[in-house]
């Protein structure tokens, strides 16, 4: 497992480089930060003095050399915008956004798999079909639609939870409704095709007629070997919310790295958006490594290989 | 029974019921309502967090809110309703001569740091706004043209001295924030310290900055103890957290939400236009341009697609601005002469028949996509080749700067804020050394250098109105649509005047508890 892991750390340390370079131009060419900074009608000259005080007038060369050796001190600049470290703004994002994936996929992870054993045990029954028009009907409704919409009701006609906002669990009820929905949805598709596929095995059928109990069976047995599709399935949507969520986050105001990296973008924070994608790879990285033990862990044929 | 059968039995019990109750019970209040503001605490709600609030960003729309009159004072305080200035750091001022003006500051002020306020200060204040290794909007914004020092007299008397007259110099000093000389010169603060009746208190990044009261505060103590400003990108949101007391007040709410007893519309002193390329044929034929102006149904547009509050302009300040020519009206809608226009053009050369392309920049303000449409099938059905684009800012600026791209004949919607009170901030762009300059017009060109350099009062107001008459009626590159209005939406726990006050500026001295 060790090497493993060593090896899987080298190939993406490749990578890594590659994609800070490519972030790097890429930032850049989106234009100059000047002209989204000063005042629409500002003259060239405050144009030009901005970007020197910024060092935006350096050779690329050598602005691309300071950030790339700062990486190895860890140093990702800083923000044009709030004239601090920019790793710092991300990492300071960071526990919000991972706080609400971790939620997120936890309940969707629980919820799908109930829902789909629920449906796979009597396929194309009247619950089965309830729980897969439900399930499409969730992973397939826009985020921003459902977050006003349970806004209005929740909020403002019945006055359950806050609107929006930071604070207490109460506030954490609403974006985390509405971030569970797709996943649940995808996800309990998932358990159940896989469910179905597994109730059908012949080791199904042989722990039956053993006489193992139907709980068992189903649990034990079956789950196992459904859960690798799970498991990818779920370790997609979770490394799609590493990067939080932009509309949920903006929404509800939360203060997590979605909404970061879209303000850093739109006002050319050239900083921190570099620092929000070392710092996002580097977790898509961990999380991409976690995923492969788990896929280890349950199943012996790779743990063998 | 079989398992599967259990469980679908437990699913008919439970399914629909357990939901309902659910509902039921969060329903009767057993979940925690929001919080509210507690007693002499107000919160308001922006559209966005700013990215830093170092004094000399207070321009920013997200900064001013925040740090303007309420933590950062400036020497005297420009008011809207009339462009007058009113004491504030400064009890006095005059003018010594063309380059020099004396103020006589306040006694008995201290900043939030103990600093005491002086001569000295204002100085201080005076030189980190002119460092130039710091970006300071305030200097982009007001003094891009020239420069001014400060000098100490006496403890309580600063002289300054300008690089060049500048009749207006008292209105652009009003935009100059006063700081503690124990700000840090070479770098922007995160915590800005200011002489003003609110302190910084907290801020929480992303979540929310939190101002207190001032104890020590020079003048009156204001009635609202903490003030919590937090941030929502959504109107409908910031609209629901007022409505459910959550927030007291917002500056913006979408007009169709605009509905309630407690939204409030009001002048945001931004003037929407379409800018004519007269550099380029057909627009740069004075008869073209007064088809387009003439093309346009601008009563059509007023609680269509711009609120029904919206002001019709001819010029680009608004009416309360000192300049603003009270005797003109607005360019009618009127297709014959439209035809008749086009067509004597046409007989004298002109490519009346060039396409024009309408262009834009996404979502501008509201509705302003919309407008651009709405703009482009009027000039159609007046007869012109007209299409529409979108374009990045980069890109609009290319065609609005000089020197211009491509040659293509473009008419762009453009917005102007001139909340500065004097018509002189928005209409040198008209100079003909202004690298936004439309068209160079010696005879417009005179005018505007006259205005400019005539003292305050009637006269200058009087020359600022003749250059507003001239643009309107025989330059007409501007194709002034109106004056803006924006929705507030205010709680019923306060009250608030919204009325001649910028957006960039909220005095939470004047909120009062009802």
């Amino acid at each position: 497992m060790g090497n493993f892991v060593l090896a899987r750390m080298a190939q993406s340390l490749i990578s890594l480089i590659g994609l800070v370079v490519l972030v790097f131009f890429l930032v850049r060419l989106t234009g100059s930060p000047a002209d989204l900074y000063l005042p629409d009608d500002a003259s060239e000259a405050a144009r030009q003095e901005y970007i020197r005080i910024h060092g935006l007038d350096r050779p690329m060369i050598v602005q691309f050399w300071e950030f790339f050796s700062g990486l190895f001190r860890l140093d990702l600049g800083e923000s044009l915008r709030q004239a601090r470290p920019a790793a710092q703004i991300v990492l300071e994002a960071y526990p919000t956004s991972l706080k609400l994936a971790g939620l997120t996929m936890l309940i969707s992870v629980i919820g799908a798999v109930l829902l789909g054993v629920w449906a796979a045990v009597r396929p194309t029954g009247l619950l089965d079909r309830v729980i897969s028009i439900l399930s499409l009907a969730s992973a397939s409704a826009p985020n921003f639609w459902v977050a006003l919409t349970l806004i209005s009701v929740f909020a403002v006609w019945l006055r359950v939870v806050p609107t929006s906002g930071i604070g207490g669990w109460e506030y954490w009820i609403l974006p985390i409704t509405v971030l569970t929905l797709r996943p649940l949805g995808l996800l309990a598709q998932v358990v159940r095709e896989a469910m179905i596929r597994a109730l059908t095995a012949p080791y199904v059928r042989t722990a039956k007629s053993k006489g193992v109990p139907f709980r068992s069976v189903l649990f034990v047995h079956a789950l196992r070997n459904a859960s690798l599709p799970i498991l990818t399935m779920a370790g997609n949507q979770a490394v799609g919310f590493i990067n939080g969520s932009v509309v949920i986050e903006s929404i509800f105001g939360f203060p997590g790295v979605g909404k970061l990296m879209i303000d850093a973008i739109q006002q050319r924070d050239f900083a921190v958006v570099q620092a929000g994608v070392v710092i996002t790879a580097v977790v898509i990285f961990l999380m991409n490594i976690l995923i492969d033990v788990a896929y280890a862990l349950l199943d012996p044929r790779i743990r063998h290989k | 029974m079989s398992f599967a059968e259990r469980i679908s039995q437990m699913g008919d019990r439970l399914g629909t019921p357990v939901l309902a109750a659910a509902i039921i019970a969060v329903s009767m209040g057993v979940a925690p309502v929001a919080a509210q503001p507690a007693e002499g605490e107000i919160v308001i709600v922006q559209s966005s967090e700013p990215p830093n609030i170092d004094p000399g960003n207070f321009d920013y729309s997200q900064t001013g809110p925040i740090l303007r009159q309420n933590v950062i004072e400036t020497l005297t305080l420009l008011d809207l309703s009339d462009s007058s200035l009113q004491p504030r750091l400064a009890t006095a001022w005059e003018q010594v001569d063309d380059t020099t003006y004396r103020y006589t500051l306040r006694e008995g002020v201290t900043f939030h740091d103990g600093a005491p306020f002086n001569a000295d200060a204002v100085v201080y204040s005076v030189e980190r706004l002119f460092n130039t290794d710091l970006e300071q909007i305030a200097r982009n914004k007001y003094w891009d043209h020239m420069t001014f020092t400060a000098e100490a007299i006496d403890e309580f008397t600063v002289e300054f001295s300008l690089s060049q007259a500048e009749p207006v110099f008292d209105t652009r000093l009003s935009q100059v924030p006063i700081v503690s000389p124990n700000t840090p010169f070479d770098a922007l603060t995160r915590a800005p310290v200011g002489t003003g009746p609110y302190t910084l208190a907290e801020w929480q990044a992303g979540v929310q900055i939190v101002l207190e009261r001032n104890p020590d505060y020079w003048g009156d103590q204001p009635e609202v103890e903490r003030a919590t400003f937090v941030f929502r990108g959504e109107g409908s949101v910031r609209a629901s957290m007022v409505e459910v007391g959550e927030a007291d007040f917002t500056f913006s709410v979408p007009e169709e939400l605009a509905t309630t007893g407690m939204d409030v519309a009001y002048q945001n002193f931004e003037t929407i236009y379409f800018i004519l390329g007269a550099w380029e044929a057909p627009l740069d034929d004075l008869r073209v341009r007064m088809a387009v102006n003439l093309a346009i149904d601008r009563e059509a547009l007023l609680g269509t697609i711009l609120p029904a509050e919206t002001v019709l302009g001819t010029a680009i300040i608004g009416p309360s601005i000192s300049g603003s020519n009270p005797d003109l009206v607005p360019h009618p809608y009127d297709p014959d002469r439209v035809t008749e226009l086009l067509e004597e053009a046409r007989a004298d050369g002109v490519d009346v028949d060039r396409e024009i392309t309408v262009m834009y920049i996404n979502d501008r303000f509201p509705g302003s996509n919309e407008l651009v449409e709405a703009m482009a099938l009027m000039l159609q059905a007046a007869g012109f080749n007209a299409r529409m684009e979108l374009v990045e800012s980069g890109v609009y600026r290319e065609y609005r700067d000089e020197p211009r791209g491509e040659d293509r004949a473009v008419i762009l919607l453009s917005r102007h804020d001139n909340d500065k009170g004097d018509a002189g901030f928005s209409l040198t762009r008209h100079l003909c050394d202004s690298n936004r300059n439309p068209i160079c017009l010696p005879e417009l060109d005179e005018m505007i250098q006259t205005a400019l350099a005539t003292p305050q009062g009637p006269e200058r107001e009087a020359a600022w109105q003749e250059v507003v008459r001239f643009m309107h009626e025989d330059v007409q590159v501007d194709a002034v649509i109106g004056h803006q209005v924006a929705f507030a939406r205010i709680g019923p726990r306060i009250s608030y005047d919204v009325s001649g006050k910028n957006p960039s500026t909220f005095l939470i001295e004047e909120v009062t508890f009802n």
